[in-house]
């Protein structure tokens, strides 16, 4: 997998988002990728026999050129996944109404109807009533107060996809987004649970975005979500994002680790070498100071965690001892 | 006196009952109890005599073992790159 982020310009204002440091550190926010970068992202994806172009950005349907970005990505027989912040300009909504939904999926990020500002809520319901079940729901936590129940009305109403997919809000290296601190994890486990379990009666499947542990989940909890502890604690890896400016990061958090540039000849694995050898020593810090004894660790079925928040448990700081010659 | 000043690059985190340091290179050391109750005093801060007593106190050692025993361990750690003699 490799997301490219077509553009920086975004019609939301996410506290959480972690991909605003990224956008912004190399020149101006409002930055499109040109479309010869377009074309050369693109064949990176067909050399790296990735079969799914995944839009980001960003709002990725305020590119300028979306709908011949749409176009070029069907033409290379690339499926669609646009990850969306479900603000979607007119015109890019009709591009996508016109895309068979064996091509296309919308990964929608959604607002809470309860939260929410009032034209966000009603373009996404607009976007869902249009886009049906090409919509695929996902939920952003930041907090350990959220309750994801809205989201199974929605899907029932609107007729969208089956699936939820859940993203925990990660900090990026700097510390600069709102995200959701470890120690609540164990809390939005016990929630996220319950919904699982509402949702599986619904026939609604949970997928999991990067970063969850499964010693979050309560004793049983993901053998009755139909989960193994793998699937959960094994998803943090360079990822690839491709970024406007032609840089390509590992992932958006640890961007600030440093970037290749986008060229002709690598693909997707190299990057992902590149990127695992420089965080291999960063591998060894974990979340909690618990990982250490841990049982599913232990067993090789997590990783310890989002690599950049268990960064933010690490030191680093000059000290010196002064020691007395001895007696 | 022999001083010590952390090396360059090396970080840190400490766990339950163990401390992983990792340096610049990537190499990485795990230390237990109670190597890892003493980097985490020198990290802090605290001075040699101080580091020295509470050693002798947590190990039930008499001052002068502490004392060596601390020692030696800073030595280890300099020849191993996670402190820098100055």
């Amino acid at each position: 997998m490799a997301n490219i982020s077509l553009t920086s310009t975004c019609n939301r204002t996410c506290s959480f988002c972690f991909a605003r440091d990224a956008l912004e550190a190399h020149g101006p926010l409002r930055g499109h990728m040109p479309l010869d970068r377009v074309e050369r992202a693109l064949a990176f994806l067909a050399r790296s026999r990735v079969p799914e172009a995944r839009l980001l950005g960003g709002e990725p349907t305020l590119h300028p050129d979306f709908d011949r970005i749409v176009e070029r990505a069907l033409e290379l027989g690339l499926r669609l996944l646009v990850f969306s912040g479900g603000l979607i300009p007119e015109r890019a909504l009709r591009r996508l109404e016109a895309v068979p939904e064996a091509s296309l999926s919308v990964l929608l990020n959604v607002a809470s109807p309860a939260t929410g500002r009032t034209h966000e809520v009603a373009r996404q319901l607009e976007v869902f009533r249009r886009l049906g079940s090409k919509v695929v729901l996902g939920l952003t936590i930041d907090s350990p107060g959220i309750d994801p129940s809205f989201l199974l009305p929605l899907i029932d109403e609107h007729g969208l996809g089956r699936t939820v997919r859940l993203g925990l809000a990660h900090p990026v290296l700097s510390g600069s987004n709102g995200y959701l601190h470890p120690r609540h994890y164990a809390e939005v486990g016990r929630r996220v649970t319950e919904f699982g379990l509402r949702a599986k009666e619904r026939g609604v499947r949970l997928d999991f975005d990067c970063g969850w542990v499964p010693c979050m989940f309560p004793d049983g909890a993901l053998d009755a979500l139909g989960l193994t502890s793998a699937e959960v604690g094994l998803r943090c890896s360079p990822m690839l994002d491709l970024l406007p400016d032609g840089r390509v990061i590992s992932c958006y958090p640890l961007a600030a680790q440093g970037a290749e540039m986008l060229g002709e000849s690598h693909d997707a694995g190299w990057m992902r070498s590149r990127f695992s050898k420089r965080q291999k020593a960063d591998r060894v810090f974990t979340l909690y100071r618990d990982c250490e004894d841990c049982r599913w660790r232990g067993r090789g079925e997590c990783s310890g965690g989002c690599l950049s928040a268990s960064l933010g448990r690490v030191r680093q700081q000059d000290f010196t001892v002064a020691v007395p010659r001895s007696a | 006196m022999t001083d010590y000043r952390v090396g360059r690059g090396v970080r840190w985190s400490v766990g339950r009952v163990t401390l992983t340091l990792a340096d610049a290179k990537g190499n990485v050391r795990t230390l237990r109890y109670p190597e890892a109750a003493v980097f985490d005093l020198v990290s802090r801060g605290r001075p040699f005599a101080k580091v020295v007593s509470l050693t002798a106190h947590i190990l039930s050692l008499d001052a002068a073992g502490a004392e060596a025993l601390v020692r030696s361990t800073l030595e280890e750690w300099a020849d191993g790159g996670f402190l820098e003699r100055v």
